[in-house]
């Protein structure tokens, strides 16, 4: 599904570059549960943005699903976001000014899928994580662990293939993280390939392999389950 | 979805309250001052335009007069084969009286029996065709013969003015602003002039209404369909020059057929035939006022929704990880500016409403609200809301939908540079303003000094009064009495009085052609103006037609007749007049112009047209008051007209006050609305400088060193404004001071003045935000790295 050639990320200043990623070569396979663990600092963020296609790599070619994505134009970047990659992010980023049910609904409406099918599938997503009777909240009204369910029901309501997860439990008490990583480990079982990044060595076993960067490097490569 | 747009939108208004309600308002009254002034401009240039024969009609112009004789419109008729109808056109005014009711006519005008047909002025009653057929027919403004008959039918009443008897044939609406005539009260028939002056030998009606002698009543021809009568005025002068005064001795090189639509704006404005004068510049200069506060207002919007973006990064990064195009982004805030601009214009509507009254005491119109409120008004109403929103919107789109979303992911908050066009949209702003504010200044100064300028006669402490039958016919009583009243200095009579109309006297001087100011004053005039005479004037009535005139000219007829010293006597109309006196200049007309040459006829007065009267400063309202006393009780029916001769000098310069009142309004709405666009973009500066500020205090930077870093900029930019404006200011007052014969001093200080004023407003302005950042714990602000 990914495959990474020779990716390089760095930023010339006036008399230096400066490295983020070096020689990055990996192979992500569907149906996946990838956790990338390092310092800070370690190029983990700018992997996971360079397969989301939020940032382009230096050099080296990256092919999603066959296709060459170093290659893609800003519209095709943009049909990659609606159909097949879903964002959860450590700040949850949520729009402040839409209530839950919009903030989920508004990926669909992207996607161009009907008032009919948007209100069954949002409505689908409200019951799934228990959110029916908040659906008419705001962000703001909400506890850090409700919003990142509600990033997740955003990011997962338009029925991606792959799901970036940005230290999805950075921002949240244990408990609150554990629960979200259960449903990460359920969506994964459902079908859908996840990579995250996280500092927790708890929930990076959640996942089924453990990719560890050092200094932009990929230092360890290791199936754990 | 643009429904869910709009949610949002409001949503996001709520949320920042301040910023939006600075946003709305601002532009609401930009657009309401605009919807006003597009209203008054559109109102102008269709002055005349619902006339059916407009096309038609033209009114007959010399190259310097624009009056004729009555017999020239016959005559143009009987040779111009294009001419279909004419009609004169004077004005006066006199005392009306119905049973026992005597009113002030106002407006009376005396026209031709075309008038009704040519013009297209809507009837209440009457046929057009017939309304003037007999010379005793008058016909009545509405609200007039509301004045006189109250809810009775007026038609075929009887009234009596200036000494002859009408009949009411039928009424008009009264006019509205959209003519070129001043609203007439009443209209008669042109040929009882001479009746109405108190002429009643039938004889001399006819040899004046035949004679070219007195040229001073308007003349407007009415050219067949489909004919060009303009191609027949050069034939039509050479025929004139053989017969007609005017045309002779190089007076007037040109006729021409003025049409209708352009009479208001080009040469209009003579009391006398009932005209007013549009002003072409006064309007242009509304015009580019209204521009300047809309641009002003546009301005504020677009940098306040950049200063805004900043909170709304996120959302738009957020957006398009989820899968919107930019595209979507820009229509997003395109809809969002155009619904704004929609609000604003919906408020603005109801502040037209507020603010249309104190509009027409401004301008001196009487718009009502339903002539506001037309299709065009609305059409205007719907332009502006689209023009505004999208080029208001455009900006802030464009930069908005720029954000990369990878930045946001990154979790670095948004940062906006202080990008160039922002800087230069506040410049532009305060030079907009600081223009203004000179301008305003100079008007002010300049309408000050010709208020105290020295006329070369005392203009103060004297005021006039009307004189009628009754006044007349005792006037001697009426002067003992007048005198009697203490603190009275001096009681003249006269046909003439600086502020008021005065008798143009034309005739032709060793082959040159003359215009003089002519007064028809007693001995009393120059004491009662404080005018220095040297010789004591002497008019003796021994019964010789010359000889019981006195002769006194001003120095500029001495040099338009160019006399040489002493001057004893010179030959105007084939008579031998002996000059007594030559005086100095004065000032008699507005300071517009130079003196003219100046002809007083100085007389015993038996029948005059106006009293002056000559008080002492400190008991000028009892004068006053007795003044009116005495008049009451020696014709106790006649209408009481009294005014200062300073008043009526100094109404010259209204225009020029209400265009300083306007101006000054305007300046006030451009600062305002500047003020309120840079304390949003210090708001933003101080948010973008954040870190700056915490990392100086912690390094011990103090309170008026961190106020000073973040006010240097403003005052750059006003500094740069003010550099930029003082040419533009300089040139626009000059241009304006061209108006004037007598210009007061252009000083540094009204520079200076205004550039302070603008500088003090922006620091006060901004200093609230400094002062907010400097005070701030600096931890706070670190704490975001």
């Amino acid at each position: 599904m990914i495959q990474l050639n020779n990716i390089y990320k760095y930023y010339d200043n006036k008399f230096q570059r400066t490295f983020v990623l070096k020689d990055i070569d990996l192979t992500i396979n569907e149906g996946e549960f990838v956790t990338v663990m390092g310092p800070s600092g370690a190029g983990k963020s700018t992997l996971l943005n360079i397969i989301g296609m939020l940032d382009e790599p230096s050099e080296g070619k990256y092919f999603f699903l066959d296709q060459p994505a170093h290659e893609l134009k800003e519209k095709k970047k943009v049909e990659f976001h609606r159909n097949y990659v879903g964002f959860i992010f450590q700040a949850f980023h949520l729009i402040d000014e839409m209530t839950v049910y919009e903030n989920i609904e508004t990926p669909l409406i992207y996607k161009g899928v009907k008032h009919k099918d948007r209100q069954a599938m949002v409505a689908d997503m409200l019951d799934r994580f228990n959110m029916v009777a908040k659906k008419d909240l705001f962000p703001n009204q909400l506890s850090g662990g409700q919003q990142q369910l509600v990033g997740i029901a955003r990011a997962i309501v338009g029925k991606p293939k792959l799901l970036l997860a940005d230290e999805p439990t950075g921002n949240l008490h244990t408990d609150q993280g554990r629960e979200i990583m259960k449903l990460l480990q359920k969506l994964n079982e459902e079908g859908i390939t996840i990579l995250q990044v996280t500092h927790n060595e708890e929930f990076a076993k959640c996942g089924k392999r453990i990719v560890r960067l050092v200094d932009g490097m990929i230092s360890t490569d290791e199936q754990i389950r | 979805m643009f429904l869910s747009q709009l949610k949002l939108m409001f949503r996001n208004l709520w949320r920042n309250k301040l910023h939006s309600l600075i946003n709305i308002f601002g532009l609401a009254i930009a657009v309401s001052l605009v919807l006003l002034l597009s209203f008054y401009v559109s109102n102008e240039s269709s002055v005349d335009a619902f006339h059916k024969n407009k096309e038609r009609i033209f009114r007959v112009h010399g190259d310097i007069i624009e009056t004729f004789a009555p017999p020239f419109g016959q005559y143009i008729l009987e040779n111009v084969t294009e001419a279909e109808s004419y009609t004169r056109v004077y004005s006066l005014s006199g005392t009306v009286t119905y049973n026992d009711k005597k009113i002030n006519s106002g407006n009376c005008f005396l026209v031709d029996s075309a008038f009704f047909t040519m013009f297209s002025y809507p009837l209440v009653a009457g046929q057009a065709n017939s309304l003037l057929a007999a010379n005793e027919n008058v016909v009545l403004s509405e609200s007039f013969a509301h004045t006189i008959f109250g809810e009775n039918d007026p038609i075929g009443e009887s009234i009596e003015f200036s000494g002859n008897n009408f009949t009411v044939s039928g009424i008009f609406e009264d006019f509205k602003d959209n003519t070129h005539f001043v609203k007439p009260n009443m209209i008669v028939n042109f040929s009882m002039l001479p009746r109405v002056w108190g002429n009643k030998d039938e004889n001399s009606v006819k040899s004046f209404l035949q004679s070219y002698g007195n040229s001073s009543f308007g003349l407007y021809v009415m050219a067949h369909e489909n004919s060009n009568i303009k191609t027949r005025e050069v034939e039509l002068l050479e025929k004139a020059k053989e017969f007609y005064w005017v045309f002779q001795n190089g007076r007037n090189h040109k006729i021409s057929f003025m049409p209708l639509e352009d009479v208001y704006f080009e040469r209009s404005g003579l009391s006398y035939i009932g005209t007013r004068q549009g002003n072409k510049k006064f309007l242009n200069i509304l015009a580019i006022i209204a521009l300047s506060i809309v641009i002003i207002a546009a301005i504020n919007y677009i940098n306040l929704s950049i200063t805004q973006s900043v909170k709304r990064a996120r959302e738009v990064g957020i957006k398009k990880i989820i899968g919107s195009y930019r595209w979507g982004i820009i229509s997003q805030f395109l809809i969002e500016s155009t619904a704004i601009s929609f609000i604003s214009t919906s408020i603005a509507v109801l502040l037209t409403l507020i603010i249309l009254p104190k509009f027409n005491q401004l301008v001196s119109t009487s718009f009502s609200f339903t002539d506001v409120f037309n299709a065009g008004f609305l059409l205007r109403s719907i332009i502006i809301v689209f023009a505004i929103g999208f080029v208001a919107g455009l900006i802030p789109s464009l930069i908005l939908s720029s954000y990369k979303s990878i930045e946001i992911v990154k979790g670095v908050p948004a940062r906006l540079k202080n990008n160039f066009s922002q800087k230069a949209m506040v410049v532009f702003q305060y030079t907009v303003s600081i223009t203004l504010i000179v301008v305003v200044i100079l008007i002010i100064k300049q309408n000050n000094y010709m208020k105290n300028y020295n006329l070369g006669f005392d203009k103060d402490n004297t005021f006039y009064m009307g004189m009628n039958n009754e006044t007349n016919k005792q006037i001697n009583a009426f002067y003992n009495e007048l005198k009697k009243i203490p603190g009275v200095k001096a009681v003249s009579f006269c046909n003439d009085f600086p502020g008021g109309s005065i008798n143009n006297m034309s005739f032709v001087y060793n082959d040159k052609a003359q215009s003089f100011d002519q007064f028809r004053v007693d001995t009393a005039f120059f004491s009662a103006l404080g005018i220095p005479i040297q010789n004591r004037i002497s008019v003796t009535d021994n019964g010789s037609d010359n000889q019981n005139f006195a002769f006194i000219l001003n120095q500029t007829a001495i040099k338009e007749l160019e006399l040489e010293p002493p001057y004893r006597e010179i030959e105007i109309y084939n008579d031998k007049i002996k000059i007594s006196e030559v005086v100095d200049d004065m000032n008699f007309r507005s300071l517009y112009q130079e003196p003219r040459p100046t002809l007083f006829m100085v007389s015993e007065m038996k029948w005059a047209s106006y009293a002056l009267i000559r008080g002492s400063g400190a008991n000028l309202s009892s004068i006053v008051a007795q003044a009116k006393r005495v008049f009451k009780e020696i014709a106790p029916a006649d209408p009481l007209t009294l005014n200062f001769i300073d008043d009526a000098l100094n109404s010259a310069y209204i225009k020029e006050e209400r265009t300083a009142k306007i101006v000054g309004y305007f300046a006030i709405f451009a600062i305002l609305i500047s003020s309120l666009g840079i304390f949003a973009l210090a708001s933003n500066t101080t948010l973008n400088r954040r870190k700056e500020v915490g990392v100086r205090k912690v390094n011990g930077a103090n309170f008026t060193e961190i106020l000073a870093l973040l006010n240097k900029d403003f005052v750059k930019w006003v500094t740069i404004s003010f550099v930029i404006a003082t040419p533009i200011a300089y040139y626009a007052i000059n241009k304006w001071l061209e108006n004037f014969a007598y210009k007061t001093t252009l000083n540094w200080w009204i520079f200076a003045l205004a550039g302070v004023l603008a500088l003090g407003i922006a620091l006060l302005t901004v200093s609230w935000q400094s002062w907010k950042a400097a005070m701030r714990n600096p931890v706070e602000a670190l704490r975001y790295e």
